[in-house]
Parts: C-alpha cells; structure tokens; sequence
C-alpha cells in the first residue's frame, strides 16, 4: 500500500475496530433557508504495520434554500463543502527501503447545485486534494495534487429517476490533464421511499 | 426517623407537586403535518393547545424538506395530527423516527390519523409507477370537502380529551360549536354552487375530487399528464383541444403550481385562471381558518363560473 508492504492482522483488541463518530447540528437561518454544520472523523488500523493507524478527520456544512411555493421540491439551491485530512502511518518496510512514516493527505470539495426548473438542475462542483512528499515514489504519484472541475446538468423524469450529465476537468501533478464526460442514470424500485433532507 | 430518607422524600414529593402543577396547567403541545389540520386543531383546543405546523400551507405537500428542526419540534409533541393518507409519506417517516417520540407512535393516543374510517376516493386496484405518483390508499387530498372536516375534527377532539381529560367537555363544546357553524355554511356554499351543477374545469393537478363531489362540479381534466409528472407539450396540446372543443373556461392552481403553464393554456383558449388553496394561508383570504379557505374556494369559483355565465349569455 503506497509502496508499503503489508502484513495480515487479526483483531486482538478494541483497538483494532475502525471507529467513525460523527456531528452534526442544524439551524433555520429563516423560514427558507437551512445550514447543518458537521464534523466526522474515522480511525482504524491499517496492514503497513503491526501498530500502523490511519486518522481521517473533516468538516462539512451544507446550505439549502427552496421557495416558500416550491412545486415537488423546485426551485431550490443547495451548497455543500467538506473539508477532510487524513494522517495515514506506514509502517517500515526494510525489503523496499522505506522507513516508517507518516503520509499526510487533505483536500476539500464544494459543490452548489441550482434546482432552476422543475424538474430539471445544474450544478458545478470543485475539487482539490494534495499531500507531503513521501519516501515513496508510488506513494507520490498516487497522492498526487489533483484539482478537478465539473459542471453538471441533471434531469428527473420522475420522482423516482435521475438522469446526470457531467463533465470533468483534471489538471494533475505528475500525468497529463484529463477531461472526461460521465452519464449516470438512477432509479428507484420499491416502495415510496422517505425524501432526503 | 433517618434524615436522609426524608430528605429524598420531600425531593420526590415537590418534584411530584410540581410535575402535577405542571401538567394542569400545560397546554398541549401539538404538531400538524399541514395547515388544514392546524386550523382545526386550533378551533378545538383554541388557548388550551400550542400548535405548530410543518409544511408551508404554499409549498408542495407532497414534497416538504424533512428539516431536521422538524425533528425538535416533534420530539417535543403531546400529539401528532396528520392526514394517515400517504400525501406525507415522503417526508413525515423519517421525522417520526428521528423524533424517538414514543407518544406519537402509531396507536399511541398522540397520533391522530385524519382519514382513518373515511372511504377515500380512486383507491387505485394495481399499483404502477408507470401511472405517476399515486397513493396506495386513494386519493389523499380529502380535506377538500367540508364533511370530511367534520370527520377530522371528530378525531382531533378525541385525542385531545383523551390526553387532556379535565377539559373534555370543553373541547367537544367547540367540536360541537365547528360542526354546527360549518353544517350552516354547507348549505350556503351548495346554494351558491347550485346553478353551476355538472360544469367541467380544469386543475393543474388532482387535488380536487372531494371538492369536486361534494359542489357537484367537475374536475378531471388536468394540466399533468400524470400525478406529479410535470406537464409536457403533447399533453398541454389534448388538453388545449379538449378545453376548445368542450368550452371550458376555467383552470385552477395552487400557489406552488406552474403559473406560467396555466397561463400559457389560458392564453390559447381564453379560460380564467383562478389560485385555488387547499390550505389556509395558502392564497390572501383564506389565513382565518378552515371555514374561510372553502368560503374563498367556494365564492372565487361561483363568481368566475357567474361571469362566465353572464358573457356567453352576451354573445352576439
């Protein structure tokens, strides 16, 4: 992992589960718009070494506002940003040459989605992740500091349907930048399930 | 005698007078789905409740953002008014679950179903997503019609006195006072939609069969092409041909409806374009309560349906 070799580890304590608290609060800015704040964190071990642990830990907020006379939801405008690290120790690895240490990673994503007509949204969203340097080549290059940009368009020809378009720009620290078009369809069987906040 | 235990005694006995003050004297915290039932709720339990409506009587009920200050709000209630009729069901579940409120649970004295004992209208016989958002139990939007008031009311006075038994008779005064005021104004409304007995309209959506039954008018041509499916301009097309070939000349919309798709329809077949509610304070004229939204609903119908009446009658 990361140039690292791993080993297999068994679980022996309370130690070795993976724990992942989270908190979130809300408030009603007005009648219209609502903010929830939150902070999560996960930590658990990992297979670099016999004590190697992996810390994530971030922030979030999310900001929504919808009309007062909204018709299924429309219009509305949300706008989402999270803001995660993650200290990841590997362990020593004397077969490769690296030394133990610590990996430490971070980025943040934003995204504002416009619901403009029903039933029909658009949106962009920004990305940014980044890392220190490693003992490792590997490690560099799959931790390398990417920045992505995506506007997207999305259709829902019912209540229980989806229909994105996206587009993706990369610009990326040690390959060539990168466009990519993604199309994602989603679709609900079953009952009637609850909307989501 | 040891000190200590009557110490925790007086402790236990002024907590015990204190919460029997309490409860005497508290008023019923209740929490309604939407604004029909708030209005009710207040009619009955007037200074004796506390009521908090979720859903803005101008925004889709269908579709209210289960807020998680909702949350608060019914974790809090001594009772739960809804409709029981699947017109919540998309929002209100994951709030009653969130709420870990135990006394308003399904059975519990503290959950009001409205529509329980009504016999619903178009109970659909298959259930199909291939025709739109339709609801297992009929159609939800049964307040429309002022007997179903009646029932609802009925239901809301019973668990208020259940739960608040000193003022019982009280609460069933004011049932008894409603039903009588509403019974008067039944009447009166019939009267004022009597001329008007079979007439086809319009509605952006199928909220009004209850209404539509009970005045003896008729609404079942509809500017969606499907329950909750947004119009498209092949369906607005049958609908504008239909509205010419048969003279229909009145579209009704709610305040969260596409004004702008009613008024494109009323600008090829020249129909009125009228803000129906079936909530009060969803239009200017209805924020008094029940009564007064079917007062408005029932005089803004008769007066268009008059003018109507009274151009075709001045036709060259």
């Amino acid at each position: 992992m990361y140039g690292h070799a791993t080993t297999s580890r068994a679980i022996k304590g309370m130690g070795d589960f993976l724990y992942v608290p989270r908190i979130a609060s809300s408030f009603d800015l007005t009648d219209l718009q609502t903010l929830v704040l939150g902070a999560s964190a996960a930590v658990g071990p990992n297979d670099t070494g016999n004590e190697a642990r992996t810390l994530i830990y971030g922030l979030d907020t999310f900001w929504k506002w919808k009309s007062s006379h909204a018709e299924g939801g429309w219009p509305f405008v949300t706008w989402q940003t999270e803001i995660l690290a993650r200290d990841f120790e590997a362990g020593v690895d004397e077969t490769a040459g690296l030394p133990s240490e610590t990996l430490h990673d971070w980025g943040l994503y934003s995204q504002v989605q416009w619901g403009f007509m029903h039933p029909w949204s658009a949106g962009l969203r920004g990305e940014y992740v980044t890392g220190n340097t490693s003992s490792s080549a590997e490690a560099n290059e799959e931790r390398a500091t990417t920045t992505r940009v995506s506007p997207n368009v999305t259709w829902y020809p019912s209540e229980f349907s989806k229909i994105r378009l996206q587009y993706n720009h990369d610009w990326r620290e040690y390959a060539q930048n990168a466009d990519a078009v993604w199309l994602q369809l989603e679709f609900m069987l079953g009952a009637h399930a609850a909307h989501k906040f | 005698m040891n000190t200590k235990f009557l110490f925790i005694k007086m402790i236990l006995a002024v907590n015990l007078l204190s919460g029997l003050a309490m409860s005497s004297h508290a008023k019923l915290n209740v929490v309604a789905t939407t604004s029909d039932f708030g209005a009710i709720a207040r009619e009955i339990g007037d200074d004796l409740v506390q009521v908090n409506v979720l859903a803005k009587p101008t925004e889709d009920p269908h579709f209210v953002d289960p807020k998680p200050s909702y949350i608060v709000k019914l974790a809090k209630a001594d009772i739960l008014i809804e409709g029981g009729a699947e017109l919540e069901m998309g929002w209100l579940p994951p709030l009653i679950d969130g709420s870990r409120n135990a006394k308003i649970e399904l059975g519990k004295p503290g959950r009001v179903l409205c529509a329980e004992g009504l016999a619903l209208l178009e109970v659909p016989a298959t259930l199909d997503r291939s025709k739109g958002d339709i609801h297992a139990l009929g159609n939800p939007h049964f307040m429309t019609d002022p007997i179903n008031a009646c029932h609802a009311a009925e239901r809301i006075c019973d668990a208020f006195s259940a739960l608040d038994q000193e003022h019982s008779a009280t609460y069933r005064q004011r049932l008894d006072a409603f039903n009588k005021h509403l019974d008067e104004k039944l009447v009166a409304w019939k009267k004022q939609l009597e001329p008007f007995q079979g007439k086809r309209l319009v509605a952006y959506h199928n909220s009004w069969p209850y209404f539509a039954n009970r005045f003896g008018v008729k609404i079942d041509l509809f500017l969606e092409p499907k329950p909750g499916i947004p119009p498209t301009p092949a369906h607005l097309a049958e609908v504008i041909t239909t509205m010419k070939r048969e003279n229909i000349l009145i579209i009704i919309v709610e305040p969260y409806q596409n004004m702008k798709t009613a008024e494109t329809v009323s600008g090829k077949t020249g129909a009125t374009v009228l803000e129906f509610t079936q909530y009060p304070g969803g239009v200017q004229g209805t924020e008094g309560g029940y009564i007064e939204l079917i007062d408005y609903l029932v005089n803004t119908l008769a007066t268009a349906l008059s003018k109507e009446r009274s151009a075709e009658e001045h036709k060259p």
